[in-house]
């Protein structure tokens, strides 16, 4: 018997799964695109067909800040318009993410799978994502607003008269907020930890799944809070650095540009791939601790879960 | 004591460089102590005031702007609704401030102290009582003097606008019954003499007379204390210290005190500091010698908070930088010391503010000294913006209530310019990954952004709003000098400024001052720049309305030649047959392109520029757009298409509106311009996919 992969080279073996993070990438990129399309005329005129365009455009270097201040101010109502359409894509791309997740968390760590096989548990189980997003929203909103307030009032009742640099401010200033982001960490867990339960559980409900989040995570918050800090790092640090790399390349000819085009969409698949690496490793890390989550009764309702059950219907639909 | 004493005349124009005059009209000699428990200052001042005029002065009037905070009725705070520059006036009960004359005689005579009233000159909020009269029992006489004791009673409030307490923490300022200005007529161009003492309006600064002031203040001894001028005494009195500070000739007084300052010293050494290549250019713009120009030593102090290490350096620095600029271009630092006090982290309201010789900086939060914002300039700006000040409030003693964009105008432009002299062209911020910012770009930007309400020239509480009060005192001046820079040329400019504060220091010019040393130095009529600029608010907008290229040689149509009808399209005749012709035919000429490129000024300031053609062949054709046009049409025939046209393409008229229409290509002369729409959509899809992605990362839980 060989002996289970550790979370993170679980997480690394999952990033085999090249057609799923090619999706994610793909949507990301396709949300981006459409929501940076009301741009286009203004751009076009004003990138385009002047020298300052023309000057930001190549990053030349003796562009002028004043030319890109007033391509901002010029094209204002555009870019306000992107920006909103921006933001609205970020929302459907939570949403989409929150579909996928429901694929994800059954199909990865399972071998080879089909597109059908994605899809199906991805939209059994929308809704019961979709409610699991709903109370963590309300606990980040009760547990952040209570810790920021309340600890925060303390803090500064405790700091009021001390001056600025001193010891006690930077301590309490550190405790607010790492205790602020740990909290997040762990809802984030337990949110992630929930959806997954539908890996073991094909009928659980939102409200037990946070519940079976919590006995599987109990004694091993450690552990977890690594896995979840390790993936945030590596997401963000290889979006950032993707972000700069591209974005300061001059790109004059067509083929320049088809590669600049290429480095930015790879700079959005990798941060796919960490997200798929981040399941993979959370699905393995639950894997030993699902069968005893679902074990322990539930104070409510004496009968265990059912064992995990693929074609059991959908708990909520 | 009312005596006749004679007086130099105000309006006589120096033989040489900044004169004081003397002897001065004012002379404080103040005694303060300081209560830190309980926020108060106990004090008593002897004042001797000369009259500078011809009229017999039957009233004094002063300034007591520690009651500008005293309720939420002042004008100060109706104006501004107790926020300014981004800081919040106190609510709580100990944070009102305020000061009570308690006693007020003429020397050996009079008492006045019930006489005195308080007086709303600017016209309105009654309960103001920022500016108290005092009638005399007789008239002070022409160029008499009058010497008054004083004794008065402060509350300081919590740090706001400039002055204030934070903890500990002092920056004491505006805190003593300070007389106001009285001006003789032809002072600043008024008909006749009068006291020039408005009240303390929240967008306004500060006017006052040329005096010395001899101070003495007693804190408790484990305080730090900094003042304008030299200290020149230190005396334990048990568990206090008082501090005796003097300086001549400056027209007020600010001290600070904090237990927690680190005194750095760093005399300034004009033989090590001054940089041989920057005193070079200054002599050559300005037509001296370098030793003519040669600067003198000065003691500086910089009072540092202990958690501000890493902007030492730095405020070390920009002063030093400030020193040689100011000191090159318009003339030598006159005082022996300069203090430079860096406010705590909650106390920046007190930062960013001038006094004589004593400048309080900012901008040196941790935070904002460490990567990657350890090269976003703020503190250098602050402390060479605030000791430019000692120049154009200090020296030329400009009135900043009446004509703010004289001191804050004048001091902003020569902070655009040092700022640019020793940080190049990303002088005020560079990011990692080539981002920046210069300070010309932020005005403009500012400018661009102002819904134009007002002109420059205009009284401080008589801006449409704070923004357009400090759009028009500051950074529409900075633009305004470079056009007038770029305009004059750097030497001529140079020496016009510098002739406008030599002539006029100590002297408190005005506007028309201004203008006339201007016009005097650069044998120019400056008057469209009066009219439009500083008293109007016209716009400059030159930009290329259209531009079109097409071959001119070719023809199109139906032609009669040798009896018959010959289709030509695009140059290429067209055999009968239209369509199914196998066979065209070009026609037999060079290829000419006829160019119309039209430039207009969609400005209300006549004023001109240059527009230059570039050919695709790289043909350069440079022509200049005259003041007085409103539009110019070229029609140029060339055997190239026109590649891009652009109106002020070096960048020499700062004021003009959008520089974003200042261009426009047709093809591939700059660069494969057109062919980069891709480039643009590549770009700007990228960034926003990457901002949902990062968003995404952010709330890593919800993707």
């Amino acid at each position: 018997m060989r002996p289970a992969p550790s979370p993170v080279a679980a997480g690394l073996s999952a990033l085999r799964h090249g057609k799923l993070i090619l999706l994610l990438a793909v949507t990301t990129a396709l949300l981006g695109a459409a929501a940076a399309v009301p741009l286009m005329p203004t751009f076009h005129e004003t990138m385009t067909r002047t020298l300052a365009g023309d000057d930001f455009l190549r990053n030349h270097p003796t562009f002028a800040p004043e030319d890109f201040l007033d391509l901002l101010r010029e094209n204002g109502a555009a870019i306000d318009g992107a920006r909103h359409t921006a933001g609205v894509m970020g929302l459907v791309g939570v949403v989409l993410q929150m579909f996928f997740a429901g694929g994800i968390v059954v199909v990865l760590g399972r071998g080879p799978f089909g597109f059908g096989e994605f899809v199906g548990p991805a939209r059994r189980n929308f809704w019961h994502n979709l409610k699991c997003f709903f109370l963590l929203a309300f606990a980040a909103a009760a547990a952040l607003s209570a810790w920021l307030g309340g600890v925060g009032f303390l803090r500064h009742k405790l700091v009021e008269d001390s001056p600025p640099g001193a010891p006690l401010r930077s301590l309490t200033g550190w405790i607010l907020a790492l205790g602020a982001l740990a909290l997040w960490a762990v809802l984030s867990l337990l949110y992630d930890f929930a959806r997954a339960a539908r890996r073991h559980a094909p009928s659980i409900g939102a409200w037990r799944a946070f519940r079976f989040a919590g006995r599987a995570l109990s004694g091993s918050w450690g552990a977890a809070l690594g896995l979840w800090l390790l993936w945030l790092v590596l997401g963000g640090a290889a979006l950032l650095t993707g972000f700069s790399v591209t974005w300061s390349l001059t790109a004059v000819s067509r083929p320049a540009i088809a590669l600049l085009a290429a480095l930015q969409f790879g700079v959005l698949w990798l941060r796919s791939a960490v997200r798929v690496a981040a399941w993979g490793s959370y699905l393995a890390f639950l894997e030993p601790r699902a069968r005893r989550a679902l074990a322990e009764p539930e104070p409510d309702r004496a009968a265990a879960f059912p064992a995990a059950d693929p074609a059991a219907p959908p708990a909520c639909s | 004591m009312i005596r006749p004493v004679a007086l130099m005349l105000l309006s006589a124009v120096p033989a040489c460089a900044a004169t004081p005059v003397s002897p001065p009209v004012v002379e404080y000699r103040i005694a303060v102590s300081l209560e830190p428990k309980e926020k108060m200052l106990e004090g008593t001042e002897h004042l001797v005031w000369r009259n500078p005029s011809g009229d017999a002065v039957s009233e004094l009037r002063f300034h007591l702007y520690l009651n500008a905070f005293k309720n939420n009725r002042t004008t100060f705070m109706r104006e501004s609704g107790g926020q300014l520059r981004g800081d919040e006036a106190g609510n709580k009960p100990g944070d009102w401030g305020w000061i009570d004359v308690t006693s007020m005689k003429i020397a050996g005579g009079a008492d006045l102290t019930a006489a005195g009233e308080f007086i709303q000159p600017d016209g309105n909020d009654p309960s103001d009582q920022t500016v108290l009269r005092v009638p005399l029992p007789s008239p002070v006489p022409p160029h008499g003097e009058i010497a008054l004791d004083v004794a008065f009673r402060a509350k300081l409030p919590k740090i706001f606008a400039r002055t204030g307490f934070v903890r500990d923490y002092f920056l004491v300022g505006q805190w003593y019954p300070k007389i106001g200005v009285y001006e003789p007529a032809g002072m600043r161009h008024r008909a006749r003499g009068g006291w020039n003492c408005h009240a303390f309006h929240a967008n306004s600064e500060f006017y006052a007379d040329f005096g010395n002031f001899d101070v003495t203040m007693t804190v408790p001894s484990r305080f730090v204390v900094g003042a304008t001028g030299k200290r020149v005494a230190e005396t334990r009195q048990g568990d206090r210290t008082a501090y005796r500070y003097r300086q001549d000739n400056v027209h007020d007084f600010a001290w600070t005190a904090d237990p927690r300052f680190v005194v750095v010293d760093f005399p300034f050494d004009p033989a090590r500091d001054v940089p041989p290549e920057v005193a070079a250019k200054a002599a050559k713009e300005l037509g001296l010698t370098e030793k003519e120009i040669a600067l003198k030593p000065v003691a500086c102090r910089l009072l540092l908070q202990p958690n501000h290490g890493a902007a030492r350096e730095r405020y070390v620095r920009s002063a030093k930088q400030g020193l040689v600029f100011y000191g090159l271009w318009f003339g030598a630092y006159p005082y022996e010391t300069l203090t430079v006090v860096d406010p705590p982290d909650d106390g920046g309201g007190s930062g960013g503010m001038e006094y004589p010789t004593f400048i309080t900086g900012g901008e040196a939060e941790p935070v904002l000294t460490r990567w990657p914002f350890e090269r976003v300039r703020g503190v250098e700006i602050v402390t060479i913006h605030e000791f430019g000040h000692q120049y154009w409030y200090g020296m030329a003693g400009s009135n900043e209530f009446e004509e703010s964009w004289l001191d804050e105008g004048l001091n902003t432009d020569s902070e655009y310019r040092s700022m640019a002299l020793f940080y190049g062209p990303r002088d005020m911020a560079q990011l990692p990954g080539g981002v920046g910012m210069t300070s010309y770009a932020f005005a403009h930007d500012v400018y661009t952004r102002l819904p134009n309400l007002d002109p420059i020239d205009s009284c401080a509480w008589c801006f449409a709003s704070d923004s357009s009060y400090a759009a028009n005192s500051y950074m529409k001046v900075g633009l305004f000098m470079a056009q007038l820079k770029n305009d004059l040329g750097a030497d001529v400019f140079a020496r016009a400024q510098r002739a406008y504060f030599q002539e006029w220091s100590f002297r408190h010019p005005d506007t028309t001052d201004f203008f006339d040393t201007f016009e005097r130095v650069s044998g120019r009529d400056l008057s469209t720049y009066r009219k439009n600029v500083v008293d109007g608010r016209a716009r400059l907008d030159w930009q290329v309305v259209s531009a079109r290229s097409v071959r001119a040689d070719a023809d199109y149509g139906v032609f009669d030649t040798g009896g018959k009808k010959a289709t030509y399209d695009d140059g290429v005749l067209v055999p009968s047959g239209g369509k199914s012709a196998p066979r065209r035919e070009e026609q037999d000429r060079p290829k000419t392109y006829a160019t119309r490129v039209l430039f207009g000024n969609t400005g209300d300031w006549p004023h001109g520029a240059k527009a230059r053609m570039v050919f695709t062949d790289g043909t350069v054709v440079e022509r200049t757009l005259p003041a007085e046009a409103r539009w110019v049409r070229f029609r140029i025939a060339y055997g190239s298409r026109l590649a891009w046209a652009a109106v002020d393409p070096d960048r020499q008229n700062p004021w003009d509106w959008n520089r974003l229409n200042d261009s426009r290509v047709l093809d591939t002369g700059k660069g494969a311009a057109r062919t980069l729409g891709v480039r643009a959509f590549v770009k700007y899809s990228a960034f926003v996919a990457y901002l949902d992605a990062l968003w995404t990362q952010i709330l890593w839980a919800l993707a």
